[in-house]
């Protein structure tokens, strides 16, 4: 296990690819103990696999993830009984209400039966899902049915968290509520790795932030960092962002567009 | 104590199986088993008290010995193939990610998987041996023998559910994370049924039976699938049926074919299990993106005939979005394939071209109900494409139509053509007469098909859901066929060229109506 100053996470030359397509390329990566990591980059950047390795959904062609201490290919298990995910599209059981599909993940984790009935209560209320946990997940909207995947990730208190667009389909008040959720479990000593589009929430959260391009780690380090790395001094992430990754000329596709 | 992760996933998969009938769910077990103890008890005994003597000359003549494995196998290949088509029906990668995500080893999932369908296929299972035994109980077999009886049906079908949920399994790993892949699989669980359908109809008019009272076709049949598993246990009640009450003359073939049997059962688990890692992945198996070939002389064709403008254009991407799903290819192949097997081992007794025209004529309406019976299925959101433009419902809906005839008219001509030329007593007049009517006849259940399915919309993306809706249609399709076939032909007495007159304006008339409604409903579809 590890603890305060450690890293949680650590990917040594972590590289993945699909035929002739890099999806990581040799990335080294520390995340901090008890920090939220944001993960950002253009479609295809190689987000989501990372996040997969680091949960040993998939494996890497070569290099190794460390999680809180634990080799992922040595004992997945192991690491996934540490680890909340929350994937980019979660298809959950349709035909499964609410209450029944957190009651079967609360026992895929070995929650036992009263701190499992607690928690689920704790956080439908928190989710604000209370009343509705009867309903069948196919009669959810987007929103609800994300709300039941972040419970999901949640529910068996785990030390790390990889979230792939979490605030997805949420209404503003519940973004808020997991915002503030996700600020609480770090104060706890809860990592976060998040993979965002939404560069705002991104800025507003995250302790550091970690942009991938193709494959590639372009730039990791706090607003501070990644500006002076910019040479943006000033700006907000978004325009940090297009200039990292040479996608700024922006202005110049709108201005054809409107021709 | 936690509960065991297979437990968690057996009961989770049996909450889902049993989704439909939630409301009686915690009575459902005992109510279930309440019914087959009274099947087992009293309905099996006295349904076989009515052809007993048949049932017993059977199981004690020269066809008992090919046809038991016969029979077995079928079924043996079923468990086999349903758990396999019923997740190639219902496809998806995001839920082995939910397991894959959870600490929990793939084995656990694999034999969760199992065990939460197992009741279902158990209640079959005791439905099968319990007729069987009735079937066997009078010849004196005693209580050992019964026993390995059902010993021996449980073993056999439950090692072909676990191979199929296993190869199941593989196959969602394989195909379920792109959406050629579901396709496939969708265009796979149809055809897979056609081979045990060969088979039956084999059976029923095939001459099989006829073929098996033969001691040499008979013995061939034998050592063929006696290298199946299933036909071990097979043997083993064929000789307890000729040696009731006395398993010791069939001591040596009872243990080496019984134990046979237990013997692949605890082998295909433990492969299973072994082969469980490979069967849950989300490691994607390709990043090949299908690429379209510039438009060939056939869409340009079809554009043309579409008025070569928008509408040809419209009526080229109904086509294309039509024609590049495998599904729907499959359930065109699915249609002829019945209709040829039909032809095949019914057909020897066909002696004149309008006999060999019946089947055609009963299947018409379902080939046009599976050519474009889905024109909903898939979501609202490709509704809200036409719905938004101006006229957009009505073009759409004759783009529909039109492509509905330019697929399913020529199969129909050729259908008949083929159906007919087969017979000595056509003529070049009747041949080119009946398949005018037939080309007709498949144009009008197209138009009614449509006005079905328009008027009775499937939105889900779910092929089993979206299967019943085609199911319902061609039901009321396939009745308007039969009702004015008995109508014109058995009860007026019409003869058979009025009778398909008939039934070609009749259907023509009800298509026209329908397909107003149809239209009328879906452009007021909100």
């Amino acid at each position: 296990m590890v603890s305060a100053g450690e890293a949680t996470v650590k990917l040594r030359g972590v590289a993945k690819r699909y035929a002739d397509i890099i999806a990581v390329d040799y990335v080294d990566l520390d995340v901090k103990y008890g920090e939220i990591l944001g993960l950002l980059g253009p479609n295809g950047s190689g987000k989501s696999t990372t996040l997969k390795m680091i949960l040993a959904l998939i494996r890497p062609d070569s290099g190794s993830v460390s999680v809180l201490g634990i080799e992922a290919e040595d004992d997945p298990v192991a690491v996934k009984r540490q680890v909340g995910y929350v994937p980019e599209s979660p298809r959950l059981y349709e035909f499964l209400t609410g209450l029944e599909y957190l009651d079967f993940v609360g026992d895929i984790y070995g929650l036992d039966a009263s701190e499992k009935k607690g928690r689920i209560e704790e956080y439908l209320e928190a989710m604000e899902l209370e009343g509705r946990e009867g309903d069948m997940i196919s009669s959810y909207s987007q929103g609800m049915k994300q709300k039941i995947a972040l419970i999901s990730a949640f529910l068996h208190k785990p030390k790390l968290l990889l979230l792939d667009e979490p605030l997805s389909g949420l209404d503003p008040r519940s973004a808020r509520i997991v915002k503030d959720l996700l600020r609480k479990l770090t104060a706890q000593g809860v990592t976060t790795i998040m993979s965002t589009h939404i560069l705002e929430i991104a800025q507003a959260m995250c302790d550091r932030i970690a942009i991938m391009y193709e494959g590639r780690l372009l730039a990791l380090g706090n607003m501070k960092e990644l500006r002076q790395k910019a040479r943006l001094p000033g700006s907000d992430l978004e325009d940090v962002f297009l200039k990292l990754t040479g996608t700024e000329d922006v202005r110049e596709v709108v201005e054809a567009l409107l021709k | 104590m936690p509960v065991p992760k297979w437990l968690v996933v057996a009961r989770n998969e049996y909450r889902i199986r049993i989704n439909s009938i939630r409301t009686i769910r915690p009575y459902f077990p005992y109510l279930v088993i309440a019914l087959l103890a009274v099947y087992v008890a009293f309905i099996a005994p006295a349904v076989v008290s009515l052809f007993i003597d048949d049932l017993l000359a059977f199981f004690l003549s020269q066809v008992a010995l090919a046809m038991v494995p016969i029979i077995m196998f079928i079924i043996f290949f079923y468990f086999i193939i349903l758990p396999i088509t019923y997740t190639l029906q219902g496809m998806q990668a995001g839920q082995v990610e939910i397991f894959l995500a959870a600490p929990i080893k793939p084995s656990d999932v694999l034999l969760g998987e199992f065990l939460g369908v197992m009741p279902f296929y158990a209640i079959a299972i005791t439905v099968m041996a319990g007729f069987f035994t009735a079937a066997l109980n009078p010849l004196g077999l005693d209580m050992l023998q019964i026993a390995i009886t059902v010993i021996i049906f449980v073993a056999t079908f439950l090692s072909a559910l676990w191979i199929g949920t296993v190869i199941a399994a593989l196959v969602r790993t394989k195909f379920a994370k792109s959406a050629r892949g579901r396709d496939v699989g969708r265009a796979l669980s149809l055809v897979l049924a056609l081979p045990m359908i060969a088979v039956m109809y084999a059976i029923m008019g095939g001459g099989l039976l006829e073929a098996l009272a033969d001691p040499g076709t008979s013995g061939m049949v034998r050592a063929i699938l006696s290298l199946l598993p299933s036909s071990w246990g097979a043997e083993v009640i064929v000789n307890f049926a000729s040696n009731p009450g006395n398993i010791g003359a069939v001591g040596f073939e009872t243990l080496t074919r019984f134990g046979g049997l237990v013997a692949f059962f605890v082998a295909v688990l433990w492969l299973g299990t072994k082969a469980a890692n490979r069967a849950y992945s989300i490691e994607p198996t390709t990043f090949t993106a299908s690429r379209a070939k510039p438009d060939g002389f056939f869409y340009r064709t079809v554009r043309y005939l579409g008025g070569g403008g928008s509408f040809g254009t419209l009526l080229v991407s109904v086509f294309k979005d039509y024609g590049r799903r495998l599904e729907n290819l499959s359930r065109i192949a699915y249609i002829v394939g019945l209709i040829a097997m039909v032809n095949i081992f019914f057909g020897g007794g066909f002696d004149d071209p309008e006999a060999a025209l019946l089947m055609g004529l009963f299947l018409f309406p379902f080939l046009a109900v599976l050519v474009v019976g889905q024109v909903t299925a898939g979501g609202k959101e490709s509704l809200f494409i036409y719905k938004k433009t101006p006229f957009g419902v009505g073009r759409f809906v004759k783009a529909r139509l039109l492509q509905g005839w330019l697929v399913a008219v020529p199969i129909g001509v050729a259908i008949t053509v083929v159906s007919m030329i087969s017979i000595p007593q056509t003529t070049l007049i009747s041949l080119l007469t009946y398949t005018g009517f037939m080309a007709l006849i498949v144009a009008a259940n197209v138009t009614l098909a449509l006005g079905l399915s328009l008027l009775n919309p499937e939105f889900s993306e779910n092929t089993r859901t979206q299967m019943f809706g085609l199911i319902v249609n061609a039901q009321v399709a396939m009745f308007v066929s039969l009702g004015i076939f008995i109508g014109s032909l058995i009860v007026l007495d019409l003869g058979f060229l009025n009778t398909v007159l008939l039934q070609t304006v009749v259907i023509w008339l009800l298509g026209i109506v329908f397909l107003y409604l149809g239209k009328r409903r879906f452009s007021r579809i909100e």
